[in-house]
């Protein structure tokens, strides 16, 4: 993926392309969509600065695709406003300013993939080079393929590049990466990362958390059709996330262990107990000056997963 | 447009269902009939079997390339999430659907061309070169039309429904409106109803044509009030699909 003299090239065009004018990239206020009486989305502000990559969580039926859809000017909200780069989406996908990859869509039968991008290119005024797509959607070698014979990985190569045909300066992702094996998965965020690294702005939905960790330099949460956290990951671990000291008791089932300083609750798998705290230092000296018999302790910071299921349980506020 | 033009020109080279159906179909119908009919003078008065087959087979392949590159393929793709796809892309929705509608009609071009091959070569068909000329334009331009049914039935229909609404209609109106058989021999309101249809209305250019005669002016007024109606149905229901809750 070196291509030095592309990619500088590349990052003075959008350089260009940005300079005329300052809106944000994502900019949603208030936006609420409802079903009938279903509120999938309700008052949602949400602002994305130029350049950022920031992943879009929430559990299922959260309002994440909703919310991409809005985006995208596929749904219409049922108040509040949405803009792209200052402007309505559908008039910021017809100046080829986001390219996105929707959760599912077959392609068009029976062309060939070389076929079928130069189409895709045609539609756009400054579309990436063709070399330049292959090779940052691995579709190299594959050009004389029919679209409608490739296997699920090989689609979603052709979907993706679909979506940066048009070099566009949002990218919009809805879990692109669900039906993909591990080794997939980890080269196509190698190319969202190059992708990114171009100077362009990077959404995407996803429910593995470690693609959220390691490709996205900020956090949207949402549940509920509502925003539940917004921050930079380690913000968002540092603020939400508890440390967990666990132990496995030595008799004295009868320990109400929620008492101990600092403990937010406590989980129990046979005689194996983890408590969920605030202050672990004060929890493992309360342990440790106390008359409770324990062994095989253990303190571990939680992981992004354990920050998320807290919050998406508890529903805590905003950052 | 034109890319969009070339790649949907290429699908429907590779399609073997619209190969079958739109080509062989055809060619097939005219030689079965115009062997087993094609020596009786053609009820039309002084055109013969052959001829008048000819005519009405070139309408039926027409038809079909029309209607296959149209209807059950905008179900399908607004089923599978394709036209989702398009709508992300900057090409305005009417292009396509007008992209579309070209296309189905240069295919229904060589369909007819096929069918006219095949009545010189096996049954000795002899026209006027004027005669030729009428015949391929006019009737060519009649099945038009159709372009505009299929899309109209891409949106009214669905995935599953597709297919068989647009095969069933396409038989329906090719039976009423005497391209099975010939509408001289219907009774009268069958007849009555088959000069209503566009199906009729399109052969019977080219029936006229080859008998010798101008077609009538109730011909192109048919089939342009039809086109209408096709294509206010189309545009009522694409609207509504687009229309995003």
């Amino acid at each position: 993926m070196n291509h030095p003299n592309a990619v500088t090239e590349m990052r003075m065009e959008s350089e260009k392309h940005m300079r005329d004018d300052t809106a944000l990239a994502v900019q949603l206020r208030g936006v609420t969509k409802t079903y009938g009486a279903l509120r999938a989305v309700e008052g949602l502000d949400l602002e994305i600065g130029r350049g950022e990559t920031v992943a879009f969580l929430g559990p299922n039926g959260a309002g994440k695709t909703t919310t991409i859809e809005m985006l995208l000017g596929l749904r219409v909200p049922t108040s509040g406003s949405v803009a792209v780069f200052g402007m309505p989406p559908t008039e910021a996908i017809r100046q080829s300013r986001i390219g996105a990859m929707l959760q599912e869509g077959k392609l068009m039968p029976g062309v060939r993939v070389g076929e079928f991008l130069e189409f895709v290119r045609g539609q756009h005024p400054n579309p990436l080079p063709t070399t330049q797509l292959l090779e940052l959607a691995g579709l190299e070698g594959l050009t004389q393929r029919r679209v409608d014979r490739l296997s699920g990985g090989q689609t979603q190569r052709v979907r993706l590049a679909i979506a940066i045909a048009g070099n566009p300066d949002l990218l919009v992702l809805d879990e692109p990466t669900a039906a993909m094996d591990v080794e997939v998965r980890r080269e196509f965020w190698v190319r969202m990362r190059a992708y990114a690294a171009l100077g362009h702005t990077l959404l995407f939905a996803t429910h593995y958390l470690e693609e959220a960790e390691t490709s996205a330099s900020r956090l949207v949460i949402i549940a509920h059709g509502q925003l539940l956290a917004d921050g930079p990951v380690a913000d968002i671990q540092a603020r939400y996330g508890d440390p967990c000291v666990s132990f496995t008791r030595l008799g004295g089932t009868d320990i109400a262990f929620e008492r101990l300083p600092g403990v937010q609750h406590c989980e129990t798998f046979g005689d194996r107990v983890t408590l969920h705290t605030r202050d672990a230092d004060a929890t493992v000296r309360a342990l440790a000056g106390g008359a409770i018999p324990w062994k095989d302790l253990e303190v571990k910071t939680s992981t992004l997963e354990d920050t998320f299921i807290t919050l998406v349980h508890n529903g805590k506020g905003v950052a | 447009m034109k890319g969009y033009i070339r790649v949907e020109m290429l699908r429907t080279l590779r399609d073997p269902f619209y190969l079958f159906l739109a080509v062989v179909v055809p060619i097939g119908f005219y030689l079965l009939f115009a062997g087993l009919f094609g020596s009786s003078p053609h009820p039309a008065g002084t055109l013969s079997g052959n001829v008048g087959i000819m005519v009405a087979m070139a309408v039926y392949g027409g038809i079909w390339a029309c209607l296959v590159a149209t209807g059950p393929r905008i179900a399908n793709e607004r089923g599978s999430g394709w036209f989702r796809q398009l709508q992300l892309l900057p090409i305005a929705p009417w292009k396509i659907l007008v992209g579309r509608a070209l296309v189905a009609i240069l295919f229904a071009l060589p369909t007819m061309l096929l069918v006219y091959g095949t009545a010189v070569l096996t049954h000795d068909v002899r026209l006027s070169a004027g005669e030729w000329i009428g015949i391929i334009v006019l009737m060519w331009i009649g099945v038009w039309p159709f372009a505009l049914l299929g899309i109209a039935l891409g949106y009214v229909t669905n995935e599953t429904t597709s297919f068989g609404i647009t095969y069933g209609l396409y038989m329906a109106l090719s039976a009423a409106g005497g391209l099975w058989v010939p509408p001289t021999i219907f009774p009268s309101a069958m007849r009555s109803l088959a000069k209503m249809l566009p199906t009729y209305q399109a052969a019977d250019l080219g029936w006229r044509i080859a008998g010798g005669h101008a077609p009538e002016l109730v011909s192109p007024v048919v089939l342009v009030l039809w086109a209408l109606v096709f294509l206010l149905v189309a545009a009522l229901f694409a609207r509504r699909a687009a229309v995003v809750r």
